[in-house]
């Protein structure tokens, strides 16, 4: 009866639907945040099959450890993770799932944060400062120039699990670069400086007075630039109020100043107090855009706007959250449109 | 080395320019263009010729070659001076680049410290909850303040728990829990090590934990969503609810007839007092229990559950205080608990920090073996409640209980309204109003306010 018992059990088992994860030749990666997605799909190719935890327009802090999530990684064969305290869900999760292939420090895991220079990181840890991120600010994903080091992590991750492909993420990978670099200088300019440099004075914030202090035949190399730093010219030193910390990486880059938050501190919901001086700064300064991601409390933003008349921009933080966001490129082309109409329209 | 790059190389493009211009113009003979001679270049024509022939056809092949030559210069010498610049700017854009880097340290001014005396990092990560429950207790004719000698209206500490938690190598990890009862001291709530990935879709466990019978008992009382246990449960499973040492498979089955299905098996010690032997225990009980879970829609998802427990209520094998070297050795007698449960919980995933709603209820069933009869008492009870969440902070909530205890043919109730105030996800503040006939003979009415906080890693966890 034992015998029989565990033969079941074992038959069982092994016909789990998860039993071979690797069929066709393919690895099922999950990723938690869907703006990690599409670059696995760009360096895996047709070696992998993608799907994420975290919806575009989902709270990426607030996520259930749902059973039906720990089947999915039970299922998995790479887990690509942010890494630090964002999904502090996920560990309960792999716990659930009980696949030993994707626990921290196996090669199926894979922390994209990994080799980010992190920003905001607290200087002492104190609660009174909100909800803070112990380890910097986790958005990683709202700069281009943070998505070749999470494309070269996820290449790596990918070596690991399917090594007789290397050769072929590896050349992924260069593609990847490469149209981030053109996507984001623009291909004149790439040609000139190269978009390992142009990279590292835009990572230092000196790209656009290396740029305007320049000439090249005569010409100043501003008329060189293209792409996502062309479009954010007009929002160069332009003073914005964000909701939350989602939008740290882009800012930094794109050199928007984001002067104050709807919340009063990270994770703490905007109190009476707070918004009414958030309003006085408002006026005060006359800033006329409030940057949110859409699973924000949409009708605290409105309120704000409508009181102070600036333009309220709502968007998705990451892909998949709203129809026309489906790459990672995808993003910062609404981000800066949505950016630049705002500013337009409001007339500033 | 050039100082000024730009100036020196055009100042050498100028003469070039110059030359080639003077060398072109009266090299161009008009007409071999294969345009007709107009009136003007017909008198240059007359004039060349009235020079008596001085330039002859090899002269002018001669120059037009100069030309290509020099024009060829141009060119190379314009793209060495783009290919110049283009490398000042490129190594300007490194300079710049690397500018940041410069932060150069004397080697001298290094100094050596070890790690190994600054092991804290590897130290558990350990929380403090504190749990503060004032309570106004009115009787039946909201005379007396107090509902028995120990169920007074009044404003105690409730309890103060530490909470440790650590991975202990690549294959297992620690949880553990030690409460601080003013009212009963110390108590290991849980103290168990978990394997998990050792074999795939399953994960062991070993030590004291809270065992996973139904879905309230598997929680601690601080993450409960009213201020204590149901009704049911604490009748019928005991005040703190089915806790006792022993080890847990958990088997993350596959899918079959629901998205997730979960059997758990537990073996533990019969040490609950209200349904096994307590303290006297000698033969383990036995749990399973069973979760099947769907996801009905992106937002919603509902959870069943069956639960079924096993064990001995008879005490065996230590010393008779009443008989002096005696050996207690009763009768076996037999206990079994049955449970259901069902969870509907629906979270729009966009406003996920603002909406929710949840429907939770179980149901128990006991049948405990008289030691002295050997007949069964029968006992079973049930809970509801629904609770919604109307903004960030705020959730009201409503439950029922239902109880019939063991050896008890009457009914016990309860109705609890509340609402939470979540200040973070580190503080709460309750307020929740109880009315009915909780225990025999005892109908009463209280109000409660509890405060409960958290410090360190541990969170507020709702699931």
């Amino acid at each position: 009866m034992i015998r029989a018992c565990l033969s079941s059990l074992a038959a069982l088992l092994l016909a789990s639907p998860w039993a071979l994860a690797a069929e066709g030749g393919k690895i099922r990666v999950l990723t938690t945040s869907s703006s990690y997605a599409p670059i696995v799909r760009y360096i895996g190719g047709d070696k992998v099959e993608v799907e994420y935890i975290v919806k575009g327009y989902q709270d990426p802090h607030i996520v259930r450890p749902k059973p039906s999530l720990a089947v999915d990684l039970a299922k998995t064969d790479l887990l690509i993770a942010t890494g630090l305290d964002l999904e502090a869900w996920l560990p309960t999760l792999q716990d659930m799932s009980g696949n030993p292939a994707i626990m921290s420090g196996q090669k199926g895991y894979v922390s994209v944060a990994a080799g980010l220079k992190i920003a905001e990181k607290p200087t002492s840890l104190d609660r009174s400062e909100g909800d803070v991120h112990i380890f910097g600010n986790p958005h990683i994903h709202t700069s281009p120039l943070n998505g070749k080091v999470i494309a070269e992590n996820i290449t790596i991750g990918l070596k690991k699990v399917l090594p007789q492909h290397a050769a072929l993420f590896e050349a992924n990978l260069k593609k990847f670069d490469a149209e981030i670099d053109r996507r984001l200088f623009g291909e004149q300019l790439v040609k000139l400086l190269g978009g390992k440099t142009l990279c590292r004075l835009a990572e230092k914030g000196q790209l656009y007075a290396f740029l305007e202090k320049k000439k090249f035949k005569g010409k100043p190399l501003t008329d060189f630039l293209g792409g996502w730093m062309k479009k954010a010219l007009p929002l160069r030193g332009k003073k914005i109020v964000t909701y939350h910390k989602n939008w740290t990486y882009f800012s930094q880059l794109f050199g928007i100043e984001v002067v104050g938050y709807m919340e009063p501190k990270p994770g703490i919901p905007p109190t009476p107090g707070h918004i009414s001086s958030l309003i006085d700064r408002m006026r005060r300064e006359k800033i006329t855009v409030v940057l949110a991601a859409n699973y924000f409390d949409i009708g605290k933003v409105e309120r704000v706007t409508e009181m102070t008349g600036a333009k309220p921009v709502v968007v998705a933080l990451s892909v998949d959250g709203q129809p026309e966001m489906k790459t990672f490129f995808d993003q910062f082309d609404i981000w800066l449109d949505a950016l630049n109409a705002a500013f337009a329209s409001s007339g500033s | 080395m050039r100082a000024h790059g730009h100036s020196d190389g055009w100042s050498l493009v100028l003469p070039a320019v110059l030359a080639i211009a003077w060398l072109a113009f009266p090299a161009r003979a008009p007409g071999q263009d294969g345009a007709p001679p107009d009136k003007a270049t017909g008198e240059e024509s007359e004039k060349s010729e009235a020079a008596g022939q001085a330039v002859s056809v090899e002269d002018v092949q001669r120059m037009r070659a100069q030309i290509r030559t020099l024009e060829r210069q141009l060119e190379e010498i314009r793209e060495r001076l783009e290919a110049e610049e283009l490398e000042k700017l490129r190594q300007a854009a490194d300079t710049t680049a690397a500018s940041a880097d410069d932060e150069s340290e004397s080697l001298m001014d290094r100094t050596y410290i070890t790690a190994s005396r600054s092991l804290q990092a590897l130290n558990p990560e350990i929380s403090v909850a504190g749990d503060f429950l004032a309570q106004l207790v009115v009787d039946e004719d909201f005379e007396a303040f107090y509902a028995g000698p120990h169920d007074r209206s009044g404003l105690p500490l409730r309890a103060l728990d530490l909470h440790f938690q650590s991975t202990l190598d690549p294959f297992s990890f620690t949880k553990i829990a030690v409460g601080f009862d003013p009212a009963e001291g110390v108590g290991i709530e849980e103290l168990y090590i978990t394997w998990t990935g050792i074999v795939p879709q399953m994960s062991f466990t070993v030590g004291r934990f809270r065992q996973l019978f139904g879905v309230l008992n598997r929680w601690h009382e601080h993450d409960l969503d009213q201020t204590g246990y149901p009704l049911a449960s604490q009748l019928l499973l005991g005040d703190e609810g089915l806790q006792q040492t022993g080890l847990s498979v958990k088997w993350l089955m596959p899918s079959l007839w629901a998205h997730t299905n979960e059997l758990t098996l537990e073996v533990c010690d019969g040490e609950n007092e209200t349904l096994f032997s307590g303290e006297h225990f000698s033969v383990p009980t036995a749990m399973l229990h069973l979760k099947s879970y769907w996801d009905l829609s992106e937002n919603t998802y509902l959870e069943l559950g069956l639960s079924g427990m096993f064990g001995f209520n008879n005490r065996r094998g230590f010393e008779d205080e009443d008989r002096e070297g005696a050996i207690v050795d009763e009768p076996w007698r037999k206990t079994f608990v049955g449970g259901a449960d069902i969870t509907l919980h629906w979270q729009p995933l966009q406003q996920a920090r603002y909406r929710s709603l949840t429907w939770r209820s179980e149901g128990f069933w006991v049948s405990k073996e008289d030691l002295e009869s050997a007949e069964y008492d029968h006992g079973w009870g049930v809970y509801s409640y629904l609770q919604y969440q109307l903004d960030a902070v705020w959730f009201v909530g409503l439950r029922g209980d239902l109880v019939e205890p063991l050896g008890s043919d009457r009914l016990h109730w309860l109705v609890v309204p509340y609402a939470t105030f979540w200040q973070s996800e580190f503080v709460y503040i309750r307020m929740e109003f109880q009315h009915g006939e909780p225990f025999a003979d005892c109908h009463d009415t209280r109000l409660l306010l509890q405060v409960n906080w958290a410090a360190g890693p541990h969170k507020h966890e709702k699931y």
